[in-house]
């Protein structure tokens, strides 16, 4: 049976859910590349870098408490992986290793952060820097990305303000694209406590969102 | 299902992972609810507009930072291979900590002791004071009694060597003299004029002047004394 609601329908349900399942094929990728981490082959800490240094990055950036801090949170990841490696016991994916450990040290970092760093003034304004952070869209027209600036800092200010908890699986979940069965892995909690936090997350985020629209009319316009 | 039910399946719903049944069900309900759907709308754009945020780069100089970890990272695992390959790494890993603590301080610790070497130079003649150590008494041990003459007599000996045995006191005077058989009275009377206008310093034991022999050796031009 299909729906017409959202364009969504019940096709291939419930594998596809969430996508539960596991590649084989990347799951050999990742045990050959661990093989080679640990045999100190070049190539495989360049592999892993290309592979890995932008996801974590982002991850990093939208969990960390200041963006800036996002560079030291990466360094501490990889610095990890590579000293653990060794002791990676292939329990969980490649993947979902690593963002565990990026979110754990997104979690130190906010910690440390409120502790020390709250109560400073930085001297550079890290948050007005438009597109040239972000990877390039050549398809799209200076109008279009002023606009879609405009959108992204409004919601990446309203995931700042949410619960970190929610935070962390709503980026997992709607930015990092996740399935359930990773996230619960990489928070280390059960599938029901995900769905739970994803859906409270969720409404959050559209409360903060709610009580900006009608402070910003441009975001009304670009809703419809 | 309710308005409230349905409402704490959209998350699940957006995300597929609802059970066949319910997912009809809730589709159903979607299509016939306004206040739903447009829940479920929000939730969808929501959905859309986090999918669409812009992918970050990373900066350029924490990807170089990151290759200088990777790479330190490698040597380290590889130094755990064998014994000598440790102690290489170690031993490189000291040579560049001391290099980048040195280093700083490298050029203004020179200068540092250069200017002080300089400046000792200059100062050090400035800062030399008379010793008088020849004129100490040797107050810790026994000394030979070594009499030494103070002044010579106001005249010159004329005649051939000869070597005369003395008795200092430990006023310095001479209490008894021995001369050799052979000598003749007007040497004789020569050696006593001598000894009479000469004045010797007495021997000492443990700083204190005591009595003594001594062996004069009278030359033409000049008096040896052996204590």
């Amino acid at each position: 049976m299909s729906s017409s609601v959202l364009g969504l329908n019940s096709d291939g349900l419930p594998k596809d859910a969430a996508g539960n399942s596991r590649p084989v094929e990347q799951r050999r990728e990742d045990d050959e590349l661990v093989r080679r981490l640990r045999a100190g082959e070049e190539a495989a800490y360049e592999a892993l870098l290309t592979r890995f240094q932008q996801p974590v990055y982002n991850l990093a950036f939208r969990l960390a408490s200041n963006p800036g801090d996002a560079s030291d949170v990466v360094q501490e990841v990889f610095l990890k992986v590579f000293r653990n490696v060794g002791h990676f016991r292939r329990q969980s994916s490649l993947k979902t290793w690593i963002y565990r450990i990026t979110v754990n040290e997104a979690h130190n970092q906010r910690r440390w952060f409120f502790r020390h760093r709250s109560r400073e003034v930085g001297l550079d304004d890290e948050t007005d820097e438009g597109c040239s952070r972000t990877v390039a869209d050549r398809g799209r027209s200076p109008f279009d990305c002023a606009f879609d600036r405009e959108k992204h800092v409004l919601i990446e200010n309203a995931l700042g303000r949410i619960n970190p908890l929610f935070r962390e699986v709503v980026v997992l979940r709607d930015i990092e694209d996740l399935s359930y069965e990773e996230i619960a892995e990489v928070l280390q909690i059960s599938l029901g406590t995900v769905k739970s936090r994803i859906m409270r997350g969720r409404e959050a985020l559209r409360e903060e969102l709610t009580g900006r629209l009608e402070a910003e009319p441009s975001w009304r316009w670009a809703a419809e | 299902m309710n308005c409230d039910k349905v409402r704490k399946t959209l998350s699940a719903f957006l995300d597929r992972s609802l059970g066949r049944a319910t997912f009809d069900a809730t589709s159903q309900h979607l299509a016939h609810c306004r206040d739903c759907s447009s829940s479920a709308q929000e939730l969808n754009d929501l959905h859309s507009a986090l999918r669409r945020l812009p992918v970050e780069a990373p900066p350029a100089r924490l990807l170089t930072e990151l290759q200088v970890l990777a790479s330190r990272e490698r040597m380290r695992q590889l130094s755990r291979g064998t014994v000598n390959a440790l102690f290489h790494f170690w031993a490189g890993e000291m040579r560049l900590l001391f290099d980048n603590l040195m280093r700083p301080i490298a050029i203004p610790l020179a200068g540092g002791i250069a200017s002080a070497v300089f400046l000792f130079s200059m100062l050090q003649p400035t800062l030399q004071f008379p010793h008088r150590t020849h004129n100490d008494v040797p107050s810790g041990l026994f000394s030979q009694s070594n009499a030494t003459f103070d002044a010579l007599p106001p005249f010159g000996f004329t005649e051939d060597d000869v070597v005369v045995q003395l008795t200092v006191d430990d006023q310095g005077r001479v209490v008894d003299y021995s001369i050799p058989n052979n000598v003749n009275s007007r040497l004789r009377n020569d050696i006593a004029n001598v000894i009479l206008f000469t004045q010797f310093h007495p021997a000492t034991e443990f700083g204190m002047p005591i009595a003594g022999k001594v062996l004069v050796s009278f030359r033409r031009d000049k008096i040896v004394v052996r204590g």
